[in-house]
Protein backbone atom coordinates (compact mmCIF):
# COMPACT_ATOMS: atom_id res chain seq x y z
CA UNK A 1 0.00 0.00 0.00
CA UNK A 2 1.40 3.40 -0.94
CA UNK A 3 0.65 6.57 0.93
CA UNK A 4 0.38 9.88 -0.92
CA UNK A 5 0.43 13.41 0.41
CA UNK A 6 -2.39 15.56 -0.89
CA UNK A 7 -3.50 19.14 -0.44
CA UNK A 8 -6.81 19.92 1.24
CA UNK A 9 -8.93 21.98 -1.18
CA UNK A 10 -10.74 23.79 1.64
CA UNK A 11 -9.87 26.35 4.30
CA UNK A 12 -10.46 26.04 8.00
CA UNK A 13 -12.95 28.75 8.81
CA UNK A 14 -11.66 31.66 10.78
CA UNK A 15 -13.95 34.40 11.96
CA UNK A 16 -14.28 36.53 15.03
CA UNK A 17 -17.20 35.30 17.11
CA UNK A 18 -19.85 38.01 17.27
CA UNK A 19 -21.64 39.09 20.40
CA UNK A 20 -25.41 39.56 20.33
CA UNK A 21 -26.54 43.10 21.10
CA UNK A 22 -27.85 43.69 24.59
CA UNK A 23 -31.60 43.31 24.83
CA UNK A 24 -33.97 45.75 26.55
CA UNK A 25 -36.77 48.16 25.65
CA UNK A 26 -36.08 51.84 26.42
CA UNK A 27 -38.56 53.83 28.47
CA UNK A 28 -41.17 55.36 26.24
CA UNK A 29 -41.00 52.55 23.74
CA UNK A 30 -38.64 51.19 21.11
CA UNK A 31 -38.00 52.68 17.68
CA UNK A 32 -38.49 49.78 15.29
CA UNK A 33 -36.75 49.62 11.89
CA UNK A 34 -38.05 47.17 9.29
CA UNK A 35 -35.49 46.25 6.63
CA UNK A 36 -37.46 45.32 3.52
CA UNK A 37 -35.33 43.48 0.92
CA UNK A 38 -37.80 44.15 -1.88
CA UNK A 39 -38.94 40.55 -2.31
CA UNK A 40 -42.63 40.19 -3.09
CA UNK A 41 -44.71 40.58 0.10
CA UNK A 42 -41.63 41.36 2.24
CA UNK A 43 -42.75 44.91 3.00
CA UNK A 44 -46.36 43.89 3.58
CA UNK A 45 -45.37 41.09 5.94
CA UNK A 46 -43.03 43.38 7.87
CA UNK A 47 -45.77 45.99 8.28
CA UNK A 48 -48.19 43.35 9.54
CA UNK A 49 -45.57 41.98 11.92
CA UNK A 50 -44.98 45.51 13.23
CA UNK A 51 -48.74 45.91 13.87
CA UNK A 52 -48.80 42.62 15.79
CA UNK A 53 -45.68 43.56 17.73
CA UNK A 54 -47.36 46.63 19.17
CA UNK A 55 -49.50 44.40 21.38
CA UNK A 56 -46.44 42.55 22.66
CA UNK A 57 -43.69 45.16 22.93
CA UNK A 58 -43.85 48.90 23.60
CA UNK A 59 -43.21 50.47 20.18
CA UNK A 60 -42.69 54.22 19.92
CA UNK A 61 -42.08 54.49 16.21
CA UNK A 62 -41.82 52.32 13.05
CA UNK A 63 -39.59 53.03 10.04
CA UNK A 64 -39.37 51.00 6.83
CA UNK A 65 -36.05 50.89 4.99
CA UNK A 66 -36.20 49.25 1.56
CA UNK A 67 -33.03 47.73 0.09
CA UNK A 68 -32.22 48.15 -3.59
CA UNK A 69 -31.54 44.44 -3.98
CA UNK A 70 -32.38 41.38 -1.96
CA UNK A 71 -29.18 39.80 -3.23
CA UNK A 72 -26.88 42.24 -1.48
CA UNK A 73 -26.41 43.17 2.19
CA UNK A 74 -27.64 46.56 3.37
CA UNK A 75 -25.32 49.40 2.45
CA UNK A 76 -23.00 50.04 5.47
CA UNK A 77 -23.65 53.81 5.57
CA UNK A 78 -27.39 53.22 5.56
CA UNK A 79 -27.01 50.53 8.21
CA UNK A 80 -25.04 52.89 10.46
CA UNK A 81 -27.58 55.63 10.06
CA UNK A 82 -30.49 53.30 10.78
CA UNK A 83 -28.67 51.80 13.79
CA UNK A 84 -28.23 55.30 15.17
CA UNK A 85 -31.94 55.94 15.24
CA UNK A 86 -33.36 52.46 16.03
CA UNK A 87 -33.73 50.19 19.05
CA UNK A 88 -35.03 47.09 17.27
CA UNK A 89 -34.62 45.73 13.74
CA UNK A 90 -36.54 43.09 11.80
CA UNK A 91 -35.22 42.04 8.37
CA UNK A 92 -37.29 40.14 5.79
CA UNK A 93 -37.83 38.14 3.83
CA UNK A 94 -35.37 35.31 3.35
CA UNK A 95 -37.35 33.06 1.01
CA UNK A 96 -34.50 32.17 -1.27
CA UNK A 97 -30.86 31.28 -0.89
CA UNK A 98 -29.29 34.63 -1.65
CA UNK A 99 -31.80 36.89 0.05
CA UNK A 100 -31.96 34.85 3.25
CA UNK A 101 -28.18 34.97 3.44
CA UNK A 102 -28.19 38.74 2.91
CA UNK A 103 -31.03 39.44 5.32
CA UNK A 104 -29.27 37.32 7.94
CA UNK A 105 -26.08 39.25 7.28
CA UNK A 106 -28.05 42.50 7.77
CA UNK A 107 -29.47 41.30 11.08
CA UNK A 108 -26.00 40.35 12.31
CA UNK A 109 -24.65 43.74 11.22
CA UNK A 110 -27.17 45.45 13.46
CA UNK A 111 -26.37 43.06 16.32
CA UNK A 112 -22.74 44.06 15.95
CA UNK A 113 -23.73 47.73 16.09
CA UNK A 114 -25.59 47.11 19.34
CA UNK A 115 -29.14 46.94 17.96
CA UNK A 116 -31.17 43.77 18.69
CA UNK A 117 -32.33 42.26 15.42
CA UNK A 118 -33.98 39.24 13.92
CA UNK A 119 -34.51 37.86 10.42
CA UNK A 120 -37.62 36.29 8.90
CA UNK A 121 -36.88 33.31 6.63
CA UNK A 122 -39.04 30.67 5.02
CA UNK A 123 -38.72 27.08 6.20
CA UNK A 124 -36.72 25.51 3.36
CA UNK A 125 -33.81 27.79 4.23
CA UNK A 126 -33.41 26.90 7.87
CA UNK A 127 -30.36 24.71 7.20
CA UNK A 128 -28.91 27.24 4.80
CA UNK A 129 -29.10 29.99 7.42
CA UNK A 130 -27.87 27.72 10.18
CA UNK A 131 -24.75 27.03 8.15
CA UNK A 132 -24.23 30.67 7.37
CA UNK A 133 -24.81 31.81 10.95
CA UNK A 134 -22.10 29.45 12.12
CA UNK A 135 -19.81 30.68 9.39
CA UNK A 136 -20.43 34.27 10.45
CA UNK A 137 -19.57 33.48 14.07
CA UNK A 138 -23.09 33.15 15.41
CA UNK A 139 -23.97 29.48 15.42
CA UNK A 140 -27.59 28.90 16.31
CA UNK A 141 -28.63 32.53 15.79
CA UNK A 142 -32.38 32.62 16.43
CA UNK A 143 -34.51 33.34 13.36
CA UNK A 144 -38.21 33.64 12.58
CA UNK A 145 -39.41 30.88 10.26
CA UNK A 146 -42.52 31.08 8.09
CA UNK A 147 -43.88 28.38 5.78
CA UNK A 148 -42.77 28.66 2.15
CA UNK A 149 -43.98 30.25 -0.11
CA UNK A 150 -44.80 33.73 1.06
CA UNK A 151 -44.46 35.72 -2.15
CA UNK A 152 -47.67 34.43 -3.70
CA UNK A 153 -49.95 34.86 -0.68
CA UNK A 154 -52.74 37.42 -0.30
CA UNK A 155 -53.11 39.94 2.53
CA UNK A 156 -55.52 37.82 4.55
CA UNK A 157 -52.98 35.01 4.61
CA UNK A 158 -50.11 37.36 5.46
CA UNK A 159 -52.09 38.76 8.35
CA UNK A 160 -52.50 35.27 9.82
CA UNK A 161 -48.81 34.58 9.25
CA UNK A 162 -47.78 37.76 11.04
CA UNK A 163 -50.02 36.91 13.97
CA UNK A 164 -48.54 33.40 14.15
CA UNK A 165 -44.91 34.55 14.32
CA UNK A 166 -45.26 37.74 16.34
CA UNK A 167 -44.49 36.00 19.62
CA UNK A 168 -41.25 34.61 18.17
CA UNK A 169 -40.29 38.00 16.80
CA UNK A 170 -40.92 39.60 20.17
CA UNK A 171 -38.97 36.90 21.96
CA UNK A 172 -35.99 37.14 19.62
CA UNK A 173 -35.84 40.91 20.08
CA UNK A 174 -36.10 40.95 23.86
CA UNK A 175 -33.99 39.48 26.64
CA UNK A 176 -35.96 36.30 27.36
CA UNK A 177 -35.25 34.55 24.03
CA UNK A 178 -31.56 35.38 24.07
CA UNK A 179 -31.10 33.93 27.53
CA UNK A 180 -32.86 30.77 26.40
CA UNK A 181 -30.74 30.42 23.27
CA UNK A 182 -27.39 30.94 25.04
CA UNK B 1 -1.59 28.08 3.58
CA UNK B 2 -3.50 24.96 2.61
CA UNK B 3 -3.00 21.92 4.74
CA UNK B 4 -1.68 18.65 3.43
CA UNK B 5 -2.54 15.20 4.66
CA UNK B 6 -1.54 11.64 3.91
CA UNK B 7 -3.90 9.02 2.54
CA UNK B 8 -3.61 5.60 0.92
CA UNK B 9 -3.25 6.18 -2.82
CA UNK B 10 -6.04 3.70 -3.63
CA UNK B 11 -8.42 5.50 -1.29
CA UNK B 12 -7.75 9.07 -2.45
CA UNK B 13 -10.55 9.46 -5.01
CA UNK B 14 -13.22 7.96 -2.74
CA UNK B 15 -12.05 10.08 0.18
CA UNK B 16 -12.58 13.29 -1.77
CA UNK B 17 -16.16 12.18 -2.52
CA UNK B 18 -16.77 11.39 1.13
CA UNK B 19 -15.45 14.74 2.28
CA UNK B 20 -17.82 16.57 -0.07
CA UNK B 21 -14.93 18.09 -2.00
CA UNK B 22 -16.25 17.26 -5.48
CA UNK B 23 -18.96 18.38 -7.90
CA UNK B 24 -20.31 14.84 -8.00
CA UNK B 25 -17.63 13.63 -10.44
CA UNK B 26 -14.24 12.18 -9.47
CA UNK B 27 -11.38 14.63 -9.06
CA UNK B 28 -7.65 14.43 -9.70
CA UNK B 29 -5.82 14.03 -6.37
CA UNK B 30 -3.89 17.26 -5.69
CA UNK B 31 -0.33 16.09 -5.01
CA UNK B 32 2.35 18.64 -4.12
CA UNK B 33 4.01 18.11 -7.51
CA UNK B 34 0.82 18.86 -9.42
CA UNK B 35 -0.11 21.84 -7.26
CA UNK B 36 3.36 23.38 -7.42
CA UNK B 37 3.46 23.03 -11.21
CA UNK B 38 0.07 24.73 -11.40
CA UNK B 39 1.15 27.62 -9.15
CA UNK B 40 4.35 28.08 -11.15
CA UNK B 41 2.37 28.41 -14.38
CA UNK B 42 0.38 31.30 -12.92
CA UNK B 43 3.41 33.44 -12.15
CA UNK B 44 1.97 34.64 -8.82
CA UNK B 45 2.93 33.81 -5.25
CA UNK B 46 1.09 30.93 -3.66
CA UNK B 47 -0.27 33.01 -0.78
CA UNK B 48 -1.45 35.93 -2.88
CA UNK B 49 -5.13 36.63 -2.26
CA UNK B 50 -7.25 36.72 -5.42
CA UNK B 51 -10.27 38.17 -3.63
CA UNK B 52 -12.73 37.86 -0.78
CA UNK B 53 -16.45 37.32 -0.50
CA UNK B 54 -17.23 39.10 2.79
CA UNK B 55 -20.72 37.64 3.11
CA UNK B 56 -19.16 34.17 3.04
CA UNK B 57 -16.13 35.18 5.13
CA UNK B 58 -13.88 33.47 2.62
CA UNK B 59 -10.81 34.51 0.67
CA UNK B 60 -9.29 32.67 -2.26
CA UNK B 61 -5.52 32.38 -2.50
CA UNK B 62 -3.50 31.37 -5.56
CA UNK B 63 -2.61 28.13 -3.80
CA UNK B 64 -6.21 27.17 -3.11
CA UNK B 65 -7.18 28.04 -6.66
CA UNK B 66 -4.31 25.85 -7.88
CA UNK B 67 -5.37 22.90 -5.70
CA UNK B 68 -8.87 23.05 -7.12
CA UNK B 69 -7.62 23.55 -10.68
CA UNK B 70 -5.55 20.37 -10.33
CA UNK B 71 -8.62 18.57 -9.01
CA UNK B 72 -10.63 19.79 -11.98
CA UNK B 73 -8.10 18.25 -14.33
CA UNK B 74 -6.53 21.49 -15.59
CA UNK B 75 -3.12 21.50 -17.19
CA UNK B 76 -0.74 24.13 -15.76
CA UNK B 77 -0.93 26.19 -18.97
CA UNK B 78 -4.65 26.77 -18.30
CA UNK B 79 -3.95 28.38 -14.94
CA UNK B 80 -3.57 32.03 -16.05
CA UNK B 81 -7.10 31.79 -17.46
CA UNK B 82 -8.38 30.15 -14.27
CA UNK B 83 -6.80 33.01 -12.28
CA UNK B 84 -8.49 35.65 -14.44
CA UNK B 85 -11.85 33.88 -14.17
CA UNK B 86 -11.46 33.57 -10.39
CA UNK B 87 -10.71 37.28 -10.14
CA UNK B 88 -13.92 38.00 -12.03
CA UNK B 89 -15.86 35.66 -9.74
CA UNK B 90 -14.60 37.50 -6.67
CA UNK B 91 -15.30 40.99 -7.99
CA UNK B 92 -17.99 42.54 -5.76
CA UNK B 93 -19.92 43.56 -8.87
CA UNK B 94 -20.37 39.91 -9.79
CA UNK B 95 -21.89 39.30 -6.35
CA UNK B 96 -20.68 35.73 -5.96
CA UNK B 97 -22.68 35.25 -2.77
CA UNK B 98 -25.97 35.81 -4.58
CA UNK B 99 -24.98 33.93 -7.73
CA UNK B 100 -23.73 30.85 -5.89
CA UNK B 101 -26.38 30.56 -3.18
CA UNK B 102 -29.54 31.59 -5.04
CA UNK B 103 -32.39 29.22 -5.73
CA UNK B 104 -31.97 30.38 -9.34
CA UNK B 105 -29.19 27.83 -9.84
CA UNK B 106 -26.83 29.94 -11.95
CA UNK B 107 -23.89 28.59 -13.90
CA UNK B 108 -20.55 30.38 -14.08
CA UNK B 109 -20.30 30.92 -17.84
CA UNK B 110 -16.68 31.57 -18.81
CA UNK B 111 -16.08 33.22 -22.20
CA UNK B 112 -12.45 33.36 -23.32
CA UNK B 113 -11.52 35.74 -26.13
CA UNK B 114 -7.95 35.96 -27.37
CA UNK B 115 -4.87 34.15 -28.64
CA UNK B 116 -4.15 32.26 -25.41
CA UNK B 117 -7.39 30.33 -25.90
CA UNK B 118 -5.98 28.87 -29.12
CA UNK B 119 -2.52 28.27 -27.65
CA UNK B 120 -3.91 26.06 -24.90
CA UNK B 121 -6.23 24.21 -27.24
CA UNK B 122 -9.65 25.54 -26.20
CA UNK B 123 -12.59 24.73 -28.44
CA UNK B 124 -14.38 27.56 -30.24
CA UNK B 125 -15.83 25.49 -33.04
CA UNK B 126 -17.73 22.21 -33.33
CA UNK B 127 -19.23 21.30 -29.98
CA UNK B 128 -17.86 24.44 -28.31
CA UNK B 129 -20.51 24.36 -25.57
CA UNK B 130 -20.49 20.63 -25.11
CA UNK B 131 -18.20 17.99 -23.72
CA UNK B 132 -15.00 16.58 -25.17
CA UNK B 133 -12.45 19.36 -24.86
CA UNK B 134 -10.17 19.24 -21.82
CA UNK B 135 -9.48 22.99 -21.59
CA UNK B 136 -13.15 24.02 -21.92
CA UNK B 137 -14.28 21.36 -19.47
CA UNK B 138 -11.66 21.80 -16.79
CA UNK B 139 -11.36 25.60 -16.72
CA UNK B 140 -15.10 25.89 -16.10
CA UNK B 141 -14.94 23.05 -13.61
CA UNK B 142 -12.08 24.67 -11.66
CA UNK B 143 -14.27 27.71 -11.02
CA UNK B 144 -17.07 25.52 -9.67
CA UNK B 145 -14.72 23.53 -7.41
CA UNK B 146 -13.31 26.80 -6.05
CA UNK B 147 -16.87 27.90 -5.32
CA UNK B 148 -17.68 24.62 -3.57
CA UNK B 149 -14.48 24.11 -1.63
CA UNK B 150 -12.87 27.49 -1.05
CA UNK B 151 -15.98 29.68 -0.89
CA UNK B 152 -17.77 26.86 0.86
CA UNK B 153 -20.97 26.93 -1.17
CA UNK B 154 -21.90 23.28 -1.27
CA UNK B 155 -24.86 21.45 -2.69
CA UNK B 156 -27.29 20.65 0.08
CA UNK B 157 -26.30 23.55 2.30
CA UNK B 158 -25.40 27.02 1.07
CA UNK B 159 -26.09 26.20 -2.59
CA UNK B 160 -29.84 26.53 -2.48
CA UNK B 161 -30.46 25.93 -6.20
CA UNK B 162 -33.98 24.72 -6.76
CA UNK B 163 -32.93 23.01 -9.99
CA UNK B 164 -29.60 24.23 -11.24
CA UNK B 165 -28.61 22.90 -14.67
CA UNK B 166 -25.75 20.92 -16.23
CA UNK B 167 -23.84 24.13 -16.98
CA UNK B 168 -23.01 24.20 -13.28
CA UNK B 169 -20.48 21.42 -13.91
CA UNK B 170 -18.77 23.61 -16.49
CA UNK B 171 -19.89 26.17 -19.08
CA UNK B 172 -16.77 27.50 -20.74
CA UNK B 173 -15.89 28.16 -24.36
CA UNK B 174 -13.61 30.23 -26.55
CA UNK B 175 -14.69 32.83 -29.09
CA UNK B 176 -14.02 32.04 -32.73
CA UNK B 177 -12.74 35.41 -33.92
CA UNK B 178 -15.03 36.71 -36.68
CA UNK B 179 -13.71 37.89 -40.03
CA UNK B 180 -13.63 41.61 -40.82
CA UNK B 181 -15.45 43.90 -40.58
CA UNK B 182 -16.70 42.33 -37.34
CA UNK B 183 -14.35 42.65 -34.37
CA UNK B 184 -13.70 40.08 -31.64
CA UNK B 185 -15.37 40.48 -28.24
CA UNK B 186 -12.13 41.67 -26.54
CA UNK B 187 -11.62 44.44 -29.11
CA UNK B 188 -15.22 45.56 -28.75
CA UNK B 189 -14.67 45.83 -25.00
CA UNK B 190 -11.62 48.02 -25.58
CA UNK B 191 -8.83 45.47 -25.15
CA UNK B 192 -5.99 44.85 -27.59
CA UNK B 193 -6.35 42.22 -30.29
CA UNK B 194 -3.35 40.38 -28.77
CA UNK B 195 -4.85 40.40 -25.27
CA UNK B 196 -6.74 37.43 -23.93
CA UNK B 197 -9.69 38.21 -21.70
CA UNK B 198 -12.18 36.27 -19.64
CA UNK B 199 -15.79 37.44 -19.40
CA UNK B 200 -17.67 35.72 -16.59
CA UNK B 201 -21.46 35.73 -16.87
CA UNK B 202 -23.90 34.28 -14.33
CA UNK B 203 -26.24 32.34 -16.60
CA UNK B 204 -29.06 29.91 -17.10
CA UNK B 205 -28.52 27.05 -19.51
CA UNK B 206 -28.11 27.73 -23.24
CA UNK B 207 -31.04 27.70 -25.63
CA UNK B 208 -30.26 26.41 -29.10
CA UNK B 209 -31.51 28.86 -31.74
CA UNK B 210 -32.69 27.09 -34.90
CA UNK B 211 -33.09 28.90 -38.19
CA UNK B 212 -32.32 26.75 -41.19
CA UNK B 213 -34.02 28.33 -44.16
CA UNK B 214 -33.75 32.10 -43.84
CA UNK B 215 -30.80 34.16 -45.08
CA UNK B 216 -32.48 37.50 -44.49
CA UNK B 217 -30.50 39.19 -41.68
CA UNK B 218 -33.52 40.60 -39.89
CA UNK B 219 -35.34 37.31 -40.21
CA UNK B 220 -32.43 35.46 -38.62
CA UNK B 221 -32.13 37.99 -35.80
CA UNK B 222 -35.85 37.79 -35.04
CA UNK B 223 -35.41 34.13 -34.22
CA UNK B 224 -32.97 35.05 -31.45
CA UNK B 225 -35.42 37.72 -30.27
CA UNK B 226 -38.13 35.09 -29.91
CA UNK B 227 -36.09 33.58 -27.07
CA UNK B 228 -35.40 36.97 -25.49
CA UNK B 229 -39.10 37.78 -25.07
CA UNK B 230 -40.20 34.46 -23.61
CA UNK B 231 -42.48 35.08 -20.62
CA UNK B 232 -41.02 32.21 -18.65
CA UNK B 233 -37.52 33.70 -18.76
CA UNK B 234 -36.84 35.38 -15.44
CA UNK B 235 -35.14 38.45 -16.90
CA UNK B 236 -37.89 39.24 -19.44
CA UNK B 237 -39.07 42.75 -18.77
CA UNK B 238 -36.73 43.15 -15.81
CA UNK B 239 -33.32 44.11 -17.21
CA UNK B 240 -30.75 41.32 -17.41
CA UNK B 241 -27.84 40.41 -19.64
CA UNK B 242 -27.30 37.78 -22.30
CA UNK B 243 -24.67 35.98 -24.32
CA UNK B 244 -25.59 35.56 -27.99
CA UNK B 245 -23.34 33.13 -29.85
CA UNK B 246 -23.89 33.29 -33.59
CA UNK B 247 -23.13 30.08 -35.46
CA UNK B 248 -21.37 30.26 -38.82
CA UNK B 249 -24.46 30.29 -41.06
CA UNK B 250 -26.29 32.98 -39.11
CA UNK B 251 -23.17 35.11 -38.68
CA UNK B 252 -22.46 34.89 -42.42
CA UNK B 253 -26.00 35.84 -43.43
CA UNK B 254 -26.15 38.82 -41.10
CA UNK B 255 -22.64 40.05 -41.86
CA UNK B 256 -23.10 39.71 -45.61
CA UNK B 257 -26.33 41.66 -45.23
CA UNK B 258 -24.15 44.57 -44.11
CA UNK B 259 -25.07 44.55 -40.41
CA UNK B 260 -22.49 45.63 -37.85
CA UNK B 261 -22.43 44.09 -34.37
CA UNK B 262 -23.52 47.46 -32.94
CA UNK B 263 -26.59 47.32 -35.15
CA UNK B 264 -27.28 43.77 -34.04
CA UNK B 265 -27.16 44.79 -30.36
CA UNK B 266 -29.42 47.80 -30.97
CA UNK B 267 -31.89 45.54 -32.75
CA UNK B 268 -31.91 43.04 -29.89
CA UNK B 269 -32.28 45.83 -27.32
CA UNK B 270 -35.31 47.32 -29.05
CA UNK B 271 -37.03 44.15 -30.18
CA UNK B 272 -36.75 42.36 -26.84
CA UNK B 273 -38.98 44.91 -25.11
CA UNK B 274 -42.34 43.43 -24.06
CA UNK B 275 -45.81 44.74 -23.23
CA UNK B 276 -46.88 43.87 -19.67
CA UNK B 277 -49.89 42.15 -21.23
CA UNK B 278 -47.58 39.65 -22.96
CA UNK B 279 -46.26 38.53 -19.59
CA UNK B 280 -49.69 38.57 -17.95
CA UNK B 281 -51.16 36.51 -20.78
CA UNK B 282 -48.64 33.82 -19.86
CA UNK B 283 -49.56 33.98 -16.19
CA UNK B 284 -46.58 36.06 -15.15
CA UNK B 285 -47.68 38.73 -12.69
CA UNK B 286 -46.00 42.12 -13.00
CA UNK B 287 -44.16 43.02 -9.79
CA UNK B 288 -45.24 46.26 -8.20
CA UNK B 289 -43.47 47.98 -5.32
CA UNK B 290 -40.72 45.37 -5.23
CA UNK B 291 -37.00 45.39 -5.97
CA UNK B 292 -37.58 44.81 -9.69
CA UNK B 293 -38.62 48.14 -11.15
CA UNK B 294 -40.99 46.92 -13.85
CA UNK B 295 -41.91 50.29 -15.26
CA UNK B 296 -42.96 50.73 -18.86
CA UNK B 297 -41.24 53.21 -21.16
CA UNK B 298 -42.85 55.66 -23.56
CA UNK B 299 -43.63 52.76 -25.87
CA UNK B 300 -45.68 51.11 -23.11
CA UNK B 301 -43.18 48.28 -22.94
CA UNK B 302 -40.80 46.80 -20.37
CA UNK B 303 -37.08 46.41 -21.11
CA UNK B 304 -35.54 42.94 -21.05
CA UNK B 305 -32.08 44.48 -21.37
CA UNK B 306 -31.12 47.87 -19.95
CA UNK B 307 -28.50 48.77 -22.55
CA UNK B 308 -26.57 47.44 -25.55
CA UNK B 309 -23.68 46.76 -23.15
CA UNK B 310 -25.77 44.00 -21.59
CA UNK B 311 -25.73 42.01 -24.80
CA UNK B 312 -22.56 40.07 -25.65
CA UNK B 313 -22.64 39.08 -29.32
CA UNK B 314 -19.98 36.56 -30.27
CA UNK B 315 -19.20 34.07 -32.99
CA UNK B 316 -18.42 30.41 -32.31
CA UNK B 317 -19.67 26.95 -33.13
CA UNK B 318 -19.36 24.63 -36.10
CA UNK B 319 -21.09 24.62 -39.47
CA UNK B 320 -24.33 22.73 -39.57
CA UNK B 321 -27.98 23.11 -40.30
CA UNK B 322 -28.15 26.65 -39.01
CA UNK B 323 -27.76 26.71 -35.25
CA UNK B 324 -26.82 29.41 -32.77
CA UNK B 325 -26.93 29.71 -29.01
CA UNK B 326 -28.58 32.16 -26.63
CA UNK B 327 -27.66 32.20 -22.93
CA UNK B 328 -29.46 34.68 -20.64
CA UNK B 329 -28.35 35.63 -17.17
CA UNK B 330 -30.15 33.91 -14.30
CA UNK B 331 -31.46 37.14 -12.78
CA UNK B 332 -31.82 40.88 -13.43
CA UNK B 333 -28.65 42.93 -13.39
CA UNK B 334 -29.33 44.50 -10.02
CA UNK B 335 -28.49 41.14 -8.43
CA UNK B 336 -25.33 40.32 -10.31
CA UNK B 337 -23.59 41.45 -13.43
CA UNK B 338 -20.98 40.08 -15.79
CA UNK B 339 -17.34 40.94 -15.06
CA UNK B 340 -14.40 40.86 -17.48
CA UNK B 341 -10.76 40.43 -16.55
CA UNK B 342 -7.68 40.47 -18.73
CA UNK B 343 -5.52 37.33 -18.50
CA UNK B 344 -2.07 38.10 -17.10
CA UNK B 345 0.41 35.70 -18.58
CA UNK B 346 3.01 34.28 -16.18
CA UNK B 347 6.08 36.50 -16.04
CA UNK B 348 4.23 39.58 -17.21
CA UNK B 349 5.68 42.65 -15.46
CA UNK B 350 3.52 44.83 -13.25
CA UNK B 351 2.73 48.31 -14.59
CA UNK B 352 5.56 50.76 -14.01
CA UNK B 353 4.30 53.59 -11.82
CA UNK B 354 7.35 55.73 -12.39
CA UNK B 355 10.27 56.59 -10.09
CA UNK B 356 8.43 58.91 -7.69
CA UNK B 357 5.29 56.93 -7.09
CA UNK B 358 4.42 55.37 -3.75
CA UNK B 359 7.10 57.18 -1.81
CA UNK B 360 6.16 57.61 1.84
CA UNK B 361 8.10 59.38 4.55
CA UNK B 362 7.96 57.32 7.72
CA UNK B 363 8.62 59.00 11.08
CA UNK B 364 11.81 57.86 12.78
CA UNK B 365 11.40 54.96 15.17
CA UNK B 366 12.34 57.07 18.25
CA UNK B 367 9.51 59.55 17.90
CA UNK B 368 7.10 56.68 17.37
CA UNK B 369 8.14 55.18 20.67
CA UNK B 370 7.89 58.47 22.56
CA UNK B 371 4.49 59.22 21.03
CA UNK B 372 2.95 55.98 22.29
Amino acid sequence: MTQVTLYKPVVEETYEPMQLAERGIPTGGARLALIDNGKANAKKLLQLIAEELRSRVEIADVEIVSKKSAGAPIDPDTASAVAGRSDLVVTAIGDCGACSACSLHDALQFERMGVPATVVISDPFVNHIAGLSAKLGMPGYPTVVVPHPVSSKDEAHLRKLAASVADTVAANLTASAVAAAA
Amino acid sequence: MSQTFAVEEVDAIEMFFEEGWTDGLPVVPPTPERVEAMIAAGGLDADEVLGTVPALRRSVTVELAAVNAVMAGCKPEYFPIVLAATGALLDPAFNANAVLTSTGGSALCVIVSGPLSREIGMNSRFGALGCGNRANATIGRALRLISINVLGVKHGSLDASSFGHPGKYSLCFAEDDPPAPWEPHRVELGYERDDTIVTLVPTEGPRQVANMLNEDPEGVLRTYVSYMKVAGQFITGKGGQAVVIMGPEHALAVRQGGWTKDQIREFFLAESRVFPEELEAAGVIIERGSQHKMETGDDGKLATFGSVDDLFVLTAGGEGAGWSSYIPTWAPKLHSRSVTRRVRVAGEALPDCGPDACEVVLPPLDSERSAS
